[in-house]
């Protein structure tokens, strides 16, 4: 029992942030920008969502102010890295960096939402449909439809003309231009979905552990793009297997990584080292597939990862 | 094949490994007390140290009568997440969280099953709303105005006191205030400098020494007291003293303070955990305790070094907490 | 149709490295027309053509399109009429998406790229067409990946992609020179059927003088920002590479002395 709750509860933390891959994804394997405003984007649709809860503001509606939040963030990392000519690592930084003071201004200090407030997971609708599981499942089965939800949209949009277009910009961008579009603008939206998404984590959050910290955005950039490499890693032979799909399994892999170590029992300061390990083992393991297959494809995958 | 062969192989790692764990776990039929510590941190190791010795003086034998699971989160939110979430899967009686995100982490964890939470130092459970479910604690609220009289006592000719303190933390916000609706009542201004991160601290601290305050009063914010030993670098070369709020301070280097023992709050924190475990009463109904005794501590060497004599009834109550 | 009109063209003015390359540059082609543009590194082919595209700003002329300067539109409004294969055969598509994707990709271009379907199944047989016309099989792998196609395979493919569309002009940017010379020649005579068939107005820049001479309505050689020669019409067709190449030599011997200016790009 113990196991198969412990197993509920880190699969439900991997898959609201998997929300968080899937942008990091967006910006570091489509777009190839290492986007670090995702450090300030995550607390900040926290941020948002304590306050609107904390205000009264419908909980489902939280998600929608939270996505429009972080896609501003996004969009302005874009505009100043397009417009402005700033490299991207230091858009993101200078936007993450104003984030830090503009997440304190929206929440106070750092924030908790009562037990009496409804979230996503005990909300009137919510109960009606799942309301026979106890709250471990059914902040499982709400993750897992947000999620689900996200991935579909993405893949869904990864096939339309703009989604084409976006794809082939952190591909070859010289043949966005030849195609007559301006890169810079697809970067923009590349980023400005990106972190959309990553806030809608920060709101689930919020939303799952009832408060806003300002710190809680620390090391979530890493973890995106840990969860992204051990996906893409993990499936880069399995041609099927979307991105997206690896995004998710790859946040989920990386949540049940810590868990372990967390119950190995090891000394909170050996705790990052153990994780290191793991991951390190993990990559290894999957790079040492490529040694299988024909040249051709396994130089591809080279090309494409890491 | 290989793909989904390396896929399995990989997963069923992960399970056996929680899987043994969690056996460990259930394996002893004692009580589990879960306790979720935020980082390591000297005031916050007091605090688990005197929840034990707490747990001893109720008359609770470990190994007997309960079984410890210590687990800290290295100052991460998401690993004190995590944290939480196991003590709720392995159904441990009691979660004894230390410091807010903890205590909030854990909260959150054991809101389906109703598992008791008994924090500590917390120093505002109201605006982190951890109050009126079965959670229950002691807060570790700062003496101010004991401070502010035992700073007018050392330093009577003083003006203004210097505080650093963290923007996002609300204990240290908190206490910011309080500062400044008591200090005009001691005759005291006050400075105070708010930093994001810990590296901008000392930087901070100059800019303080800069506008020519008459001493530094720390709060017991994180990022300030993780870099004491380079604040007191400076502030000695300056000559200008600084009171701590703790007794770890005091050892640091600072010259007095007017402080929680972090151990007698652990302790008070023990005996609380030790009646919900005996069934005694429930976490709901017992209210949040603040400590009301505070105990002074200076650091005579540091004294002397400043040149501040301490008044004849002060060195009376004190203690001794510097180096002998 | 194309006219570039006293165009200035200095690189790193100021420092030791100043160059200038083009002054009161003037060169006018026109519609129908298929240019092959030779010359030794430095003699401003690849700046021409960037000139044209808008990757590079002249410091002073213009360039006219119609009768209409384009100097003030960005580089990407341009490619609207303008197609352009590269030398790299990787420039020209994306490896990570499919064949079909990238020729869903190039259909589009000049149109919106809205939320409709990315690859239109109408358009398919089309595509499938379009890659028949090579010769190369490639019909048969609209889902392959386009990173896992040789490089002329996805020469091509790039070929097909840049003039899918309506133009008013191809630029060919020294396009065969990354082949080997079998793949390389498929590749030009693939170029000449498309040119001629969709009767464009060209401009290839080669160093390939049998190509220059044997393919195209008129040539042009190219000396230190400068036409050194230009023949059209009858006299295009009458040329030999023997008489090419002697001229090419003719320009080394003239200025045998100087040290070739550094090649800017391409």
């Amino acid at each position: 029992m113990a196991l198969l709750e412990l197993a509920v509860s880190t699969l439900t933390q991997g898959l609201i942030y998997a929300l968080l891959s899937c942008g990091v994804y967006i910006t570091y394997k489509i777009l190839d920008f290492p986007d670090l405003t995702v450090d300030g984007s995550f607390p900040l649709g926290a941020a948002v969502t304590a306050v609107a809860l904390t205000a009264g503001v419908n909980p489902y509606l939280t998600l929608l102010l939270a996505l429009a939040a972080g896609a501003a963030a996004g969009l302005v990392t874009g505009l100043i890295h397009v417009k402005l000519g700033v490299r991207d690592l230091l858009a993101g930084i200078i936007v993450q960096t104003a984030l830090f003071s503009i997440n304190l201004q929206i929440a106070g200090s750092n924030l908790t939402v009562e037990r009496g407030v409804a979230t996503i997971f005990t909300a009137g609708p919510t109960m009606a449909l799942f309301g026979g599981l106890s709250l471990l499942y059914r902040k499982l089965v709400v993750a897992l439809i947000l999620t689900l939800a996200v991935k579909l949209v993405l893949d869904a949009y990864f096939r339309t003309k703009s989604g084409l277009l976006l794809r082939a910009v952190g591909d070859n961008s010289t043949l966005v231009t030849s195609l007559a579009r301006d890169k810079g603008s697809m970067k923009i939206l590349g980023l400005t979905v990106a972190n959309a998404l990553t806030a809608l984590a920060g709101a689930v959050v919020c939303h799952e552990q009832r408060s806003f910290s300002a710190t809680m955005g620390a090391g979530q950039v890493v973890f995106g793009l840990a969860a992204v490499i051990i996906g893409t890693t993990l499936f880069r032979r399995v041609g099927f297997v979307k991105g997206t799909t690896a995004a998710i399994v790859g946040s989920i892999i990386y949540k049940f990584c810590i868990q372990a170590a967390i119950s190995l029992g090891l000394p909170a300061n050996l705790l990052k080292l153990a994780t290191a390990v793991l991951f390190l083992l993990i990559l290894v393991a999957g790079s040492a597939r490529k040694k299988g297959g024909n040249i051709h494809a396994g130089a591809a995958a080279r090309s494409e990862n890491l | 094949m290989k793909t989904k062969k390396m896929i399995k192989t990989l997963f069923a790692g992960l399970l056996c490994g929680l899987l043994l764990l969690a056996l460990t776990a259930c394996g002893s039929s004692t009580p589990v007390i879960g306790i979720s510590q935020y980082g390591e941190h000297a005031s916050l190791d007091n605090c688990r140290i005197g929840f034990l010795q707490g747990l001893a003086e109720a008359g609770l034998t470990e190994g007997k009568d309960y079984t410890v699971d210590y687990q800290n989160a290295g100052f991460d939110d998401n690993v004190a997440i995590q944290i939480g979430q196991r003590f709720s899967a392995n159904n441990v009686a009691l979660m004894c969280a230390i410091a807010t995100p903890s205590a909030t982490a854990c909260y959150a964890a054991a809101e389906d099953k109703d598992i008791p939470v008994v924090f500590t130092a917390i120093s505002d459970p109201e605006s982190a709303n951890l109050t009126g479910g079965n959670v229950t604690g002691t807060s570790d609220k700062l003496p101010v105005t004991a401070q502010l009289a035992l700073i007018r006592r050392l330093q009577p000719e003083a003006k203004t006191i210097g505080i650093l303190y963290t923007t996002s933390e609300p204990n240290s916000v908190s206490a910011i205030a309080e500062y400044e609706a008591s200090a005009p009542d001691y005759g005291f201004a006050i400075e105070a400098i708010g930093v994001t991160a810990q590296s901008e601290v000392t930087q901070a601290a100059d800019a303080l020494l800069a506008r020519g305050v008459d001493c530094l009063s720390n709060l017991t914010d994180n990022n300030v007291v993780g870099v004491l030993g380079a604040i007191l670098e400076k502030t000695n070369e300056a000559g200008i003293p600084v009171y701590g709020s703790e007794v770890e301070q005091v050892k640091l280097g600072c010259v007095a303070a007017a402080g929680i023992d972090y151990v007698a709050l652990g302790r008070q924190t023990g005996q609380m955990a030790a009646r919900i475990l005996r069934g005694e009463a429930g976490a709901a109904d017992i209210p949040y305790e603040t400590i009301s005794e505070y105990g002074i501590y200076i650091n005579s060497a540091a004294l002397a070094e400043l040149g501040i004599t301490l008044p004849e009834d002060v060195a009376q109550t004190a203690v001794e907490a510097g180096a002998q | 149709m194309l006219e570039l009109q006293h165009v200035q063209k200095t690189y790193n003015p100021g420092a030791v490295t100043e160059l200038r390359l083009f002054d009161d540059f003037n060169l006018t082609v026109a519609r129908g027309e298929f240019v092959s543009i030779i010359g030794s590194n430095g003699s401003g082919k690849t700046s021409l053509l960037n000139l044209i595209c808008g990757s590079i700003q002249p410091d002073g002329g213009d360039v006219r399109i119609a009768g209409q300067s384009i100097l003030r539109q960005p580089e990407h409004r341009r490619y609207q009429r303008i197609g352009r294969v590269y030398q790299n055969p990787a420039l020209g598509a994306c490896p990570s998406l499919t064949v079909l994707e990238n020729m869903a990709l190039a259909d589009n271009k000049g149109r919106r790229f809205g939320l409709g379907r990315g690859v239109s199944r109408e358009r398919i047989p089309f595509y499938r067409q379009q890659l028949a016309g090579l010769g190369l099989g490639l019909e048969d792998k609209l889902g392959v990946k386009m990173g896992s196609l040789s490089g002329g395979q996805r020469q091509a493919v790039a070929l097909v992609m840049a003039t899918m569309t309506p133009l008013d002009f191809l630029i060919l940017d020294e396009h065969t020179a990354a082949l080997d010379p079998h793949t390389a020649d498929r590749i030009m005579e693939l170029t000449d059927r498309v040119v001629r068939e969709k009767q464009l107005t060209a401009m290839m820049v080669t160093h390939n003088l049998r190509y220059a001479v044997e393919y195209g309505s008129r040539l042009l050689m190219l000396d230190h920002g400068r036409v050194a020669f230009d023949c059209a019409g009858a006299e295009k067709a009458a040329l030999a590479v023997e008489d090419v190449l002697g001229r090419f030599n003719a320009l080394r011997f003239d200025c045998g002395g100087e040290p070739a200016p550094a090649r800017r790009a391409g």
